[in-house]
């Protein structure tokens, strides 16, 4: 039993943490994470810009920008440290066992080459097809991701083709080489709220159909909703709360998460009604104070969240969150 | 298709312009003071009948008629001062083919020598290379060439003596080509190294490296295609007047092609050969431009002919 479940795990994130250098000094954006993903499962990692979430999703591929350092931490794909890789092993796992796609697809395609190279590109290095057998296969997954005229298509150049569809090719690429996990980092936040739809549809879709592992990195939780088995709640580089997508939406525990749904907007209230945004500015990363990062914003906070961090709460099997109300809350039960 | 109407449109717009700067050139050139005999050591009297053989008495508007009928029948007529009696179009291609030698070379060494250089030091930023390629290319592009040619003739002629001075000896072309290379290779460093630098942090570098490709296809592939682009708007401009030829570098060197005469024709009033250079000089800028805009679209699919 133990055994079967130790097979299922596909990823496993220890105590991950990133900085960047700079002139001012360090910059904490990750700060010792740790998450298990299993096989075939979608994880939904949200939070406001700055929390940590795109970049250490990056550092899975270690596409960390040269000015970031991955402090500390593993990062084990199918048991195995990516961070421990030769650049041989790295370059085999990208794009094949791994794939990623981008937050803005019109910038992330080469202006210069047609689609068909850009697609051809990874084919080439990571499967014996022949170039018949390639372009067979470039064909298919343009069909796939419902992109009209494949044929003709695969001759054009990233600018004949529309924001959702760059986004559509994007998907295909990395899934040519039938990936056991796809990073999707932000893929819907460029697009227009129509087309939105349509990608997350898509990657449902697909992930039906070829079983793949996904995360879905998003600031939009609405986004997230439908598609995710469980979600990671980040802020400050720290996760703060992690549960199953229907913890998270009702039986949420961590006040930024509540905040983060009150947030928001409801197409059935009154429209007089005002946004319920969160008071106050995520902290600086570069000199972050001792306790709980949150505290500052948070409408509940204790005197004890000012000075030391929160530990990571287990509430049960699936869900946990960081927050000292947790303790008290516990610390109150077993009183009464 | 698309492209052989593009050119036609081009080449008229060309002879428009090419016109312009005809007419421009040659109701400003009447009005320097002096004319091409001011120099003769002839008698007012000869110097009279001079004007009058060339026509230079008759009234402007009806010289630039002549000239312009000549013109259309491929006629720039002959030299007044410089090489008097022989026709410019044969003094132009002459020592046009002289410069044209040297030019190629040089065009050669600066494109092969910026653009190394500017990748390394692109890729090496902040780094101990990318410093002595920056002081390198921040001193060439300062200096003017006239000191480029002394220094090389000090150092590499007078001091090591590995070089000779004289131009038709053999190796002569070396230092005149080092001369007109030195500015094109510094500016064309700095270009490179800029548009790099600037092309390194594109997200569609991140794509390629996300598929698996190594560091060489990135760099060597991808970013050096895109970052070459602003590279190929210089090149032409660079082309026509490499081609030409550096007044200073053939004058320093002695070296028989078109640049020296720029400026002679100028200061000896050499009308013809004045207008003769001109043309010349234009239709080549005009021609260098049109074959950059063309390769252009060719490493550019986003440009239109339209």
């Amino acid at each position: 039993m133990e055994n079967k479940q130790k097979e299922e795990i596909l990823l496993e994130i220890k105590d991950l943490s990133i900085s960047f250098f700079n002139k001012s000094g360090e910059v904490q954006a990750v700060r010792g994470i740790s998450y298990t993903l299993n096989r075939g499962e979608v994880l939904g990692i949200v939070g406001e810009s700055g929390s940590g979430k795109s970049v250490s999703s990056h550092g899975i591929l270690r596409l960390t920008p040269s000015s970031g350092k991955v402090k500390s931490g593993e990062i084990l794909f199918k048991g195995k440290d990516i961070l421990k890789m030769s650049k041989q092993e790295l370059m085999d796992l990208r794009g094949n066992r791994i794939a990623m796609i981008f937050q803005d697809p019109m910038t992330s395609l080469d202006p210069l080459f047609t689609v068909g190279y850009q697609l051809n590109e990874a084919l080439k290095k990571h499967t014996d097809l022949t170039r018949k057998q390639r372009e067979k296969r470039m064909i298919e997954l343009l069909e796939m991701v419902g992109i009209n005229q494949p044929e003709r298509r695969i001759k054009q150049y990233p600018y004949e083709f529309s924001g959702g569809m760059r986004q559509r090719v994007m998907i295909a690429m990395a899934l040519s080489c039938d990936p056991e996990l796809l990073i999707a980092d932000e893929p819907t936040t460029a697009l227009d709220v129509t087309i939105q739809a349509q990608i997350i549809d898509l990657l449902k879709e697909l992930k039906d159909k070829l079983g793949m592992a996904i995360i879905f990195i998003t600031h939009d939780l609405g986004v997230v909703s439908d598609i995710c088995d469980k979600i990671i709640v980040m802020y400050a580089g720290r996760i703060v709360e992690e549960g199953k997508s229907r913890q998270i939406f009702y039986e949420r525990r961590h006040p930024y998460t509540e905040g983060l749904l009150a947030s928001v907007p409801d197409i059935d209230s009154d429209v007089n009604e005002k946004l319920r945004p969160i008071r106050g500015n995520p902290p600086d990363m570069s000199c972050l104070k001792p306790g709980c990062a949150f505290a500052p914003r948070c409408e509940s906070a204790m005197s004890v969240c000012v000075r030391e961090e929160p530990p990571q709460i287990e509430i049960d099997d699936t869900h946990c969150a960081a927050c000292w109300k947790l303790v008290r809350d516990a610390l109150a039960g077993t009183k009464a | 298709m698309q492209l052989s109407r593009y050119i036609i449109k081009r080449i008229l717009l060309a002879v428009v312009s090419i016109f312009a700067i005809v007419t421009i050139t040659f109701f400003l050139m009447n009005l320097m003071p002096g004319d091409p005999f001011m120099s003769e050591k002839a008698t007012e009297e000869s110097r009279q009948k001079l004007i009058e053989k060339y026509g230079l008495d008759q009234p402007i508007y009806i010289q630039y008629e002549k000239y312009l009928k000549n013109l259309a029948k491929g006629d720039m007529g002959t030299s007044y001062v410089l090489q008097k009696g022989r026709e410019v179009r044969t003094i132009i291609f002459e020592s046009f083919s002289v410069s044209m030698k040297l030019g190629i070379r040089a065009l050669i060494l600066a494109v092969i020598a910026g653009i190394t250089l500017g990748c390394i030091a692109g890729l090496t930023k902040d780094r101990l290379p990318d410093g002595l390629v920056r002081i390198f290319s921040s001193i060439g592009i300062s200096m003017p060439s006239y000191v480029v040619a002394a220094i090389l003739m000090i150092v590499l002629a007078v001091s090591w003596n590995i070089l000779p001075l004289n131009y038709n000896k053999p190796g002569g072309w070396i230092m005149p080509m080092l001369t007109l290379a030195t500015y094109p290779t510094c500016y064309l460093t700095r270009l490179t190294r800029a548009s790099i630098l600037e092309v390194m942090n594109q997200d569609y570098l991140r794509t390629e490296r996300a598929k698996g490709m190594s560091e060489f296809v990135v760099v060597f592939i991808h970013a050096l295609k895109n970052s070459l682009i602003p590279v190929i708007t210089y090149l032409g401009p660079l082309t026509a007047s490499i081609l030409t030829g550096g007044f200073v570098a053939e004058s320093v060197f002695s070296v028989p092609g078109l640049g020296r005469y720029f400026v002679s024709s100028i200061s000896g009033r050499d009308y013809t050969m004045i207008m003769g250079i001109t043309i010349f000089y234009s239709t080549l800028i005009v021609l260098m431009n049109l074959i950059c805009d063309i390769l252009y679209k060719i490493v550019d699919p986003r440009i239109s002919f339209e």
